[in-house]
């Protein structure tokens, strides 16, 4: 049986195979971890957005166009993410977000017609916005949608 | 074997930036917006001491005065523009007596809005604002008999119609 006696390049060779495969691994499933992380951070934004509003509405804050409410127990109770189809070359993902809220804060029985509502799906989709563009208002933003370089999101919501 | 650890050292060191980063990047709008709904939550307290005592002060008829200490409203804090980066409540707070409410308005720019505002409602439709003296320290609520006298810094309180 031979030993080898000079095995000294033998791990920077095993590190440079592994390193490689890895790196070759990584390239080949990176487009599919940044559609991911899109999905993901849409999703992270859309909740924080819609609890903010809930929160701020609760308290009996309103915006500029929108009706008066009293103050009341709103809680945002889910954020779902559902896919919609295509719109030119983006994937469509819509976010249903469930509200509960007491029956005098509740203006009308379509949400998005709402002053809850309304106010909760702007939130939901301004929030969006900011994490993919960094500002309240970027260029692929309208205040019902978002699109970004893979996805279209818009929002919508249903009372509890 | 020096050149492996470096390498390793290189890679790891920029993966740990690029998970630090992001994840700062999500605490700092998560602590944003935490902040705003907190100042919003206390903006909200202070009109519903100050119009708790301007009832009081009409319920109670002529010569009745009560007084909110500065721990109770504290308006420098409640104002501050610095610690909470460009947002905050705007003073001063309006007693708008034509809708007979406390008008509270908050800056919600840092976090996409314009001026959100909430209101709660008072009794009287006649209180007055007057500066602070040394008989009547501000925030003193007082019944005249005529109207109710609210002695306050006109950057603090303000009322209109």
């Amino acid at each position: 049986m031979r030993t080898l006696r000079d095995s000294r390049g033998q791990i920077s060779i095993e590190f440079i195979i592994l390193v490689g495969a890895i790196m070759v691994m990584v390239i080949a499933v990176f487009p599919y971890i940044l559609r991911s992380n899109e999905l993901s951070k849409a999703h992270a934004a859309a909740r924080d957005g819609a609890t903010f509003a809930a929160g701020m509405r609760g308290l009996g804050y309103k915006g500029g166009n929108v009706n008066e409410l009293p103050s009341g127990v709103v809680k945002i109770t889910g954020v779902e993410m559902i896919r919609v189809g295509n719109y030119s070359n983006l994937d469509w993902y819509r976010f249903s977000i469930s509200i509960s809220a007491p029956g005098y804060m509740i203006d009308d029985p379509t949400c998005t017609q709402s002053s809850i509502g309304m106010s909760t799906v702007r939130q939901a989709i301004k929030h969006v916005c900011y994490a993919f563009y960094g500002n309240w208002s970027g260029e692929g933003c309208t205040s019902l949608s978002v699109n970004t370089t893979y996805y279209r999101f818009t929002a919508t919501c249903n009372f509890e | 074997m020096r050149g492996q650890i470096s390498i390793e050292v290189a890679l790891m060191t920029g993966i740990a930036i690029l998970v630090i980063v992001s994840l700062v990047n999500v605490n700092f709008e998560r602590l944003s917006m935490a902040r705003e709904i907190g100042e919003a939550g206390e903006a909200k307290m202070v009109a519903t001491l100050i119009a708790g005592a301007i009832n009081k002060a009409y319920a109670n008829g002529a010569g009745f005065q009560v007084r909110l200490s500065p721990e109770q409203v504290n308006f420098t804090r409640l104002g501050e523009m610095q610690r909470i980066e460009g947002t905050g409540v705007q003073l001063p707070i309006i007693i708008d007596n034509t809708i007979r409410k406390i008008v509270i308005q908050k800056n919600m720019l840092k976090t996409g809005g314009e001026i959100w505002n909430a209101t709660v409602p008072i009794i009287p439709n006649n209180t007055l604002r007057r500066d602070p003296s040394s008989d009547y320290p501000e925030l003193t609520i007082r019944n005249n008999g005529t109207s109710i006298i609210i002695y306050a810094n006109a950057a603090h309180i303000d009322t209109v119609g």
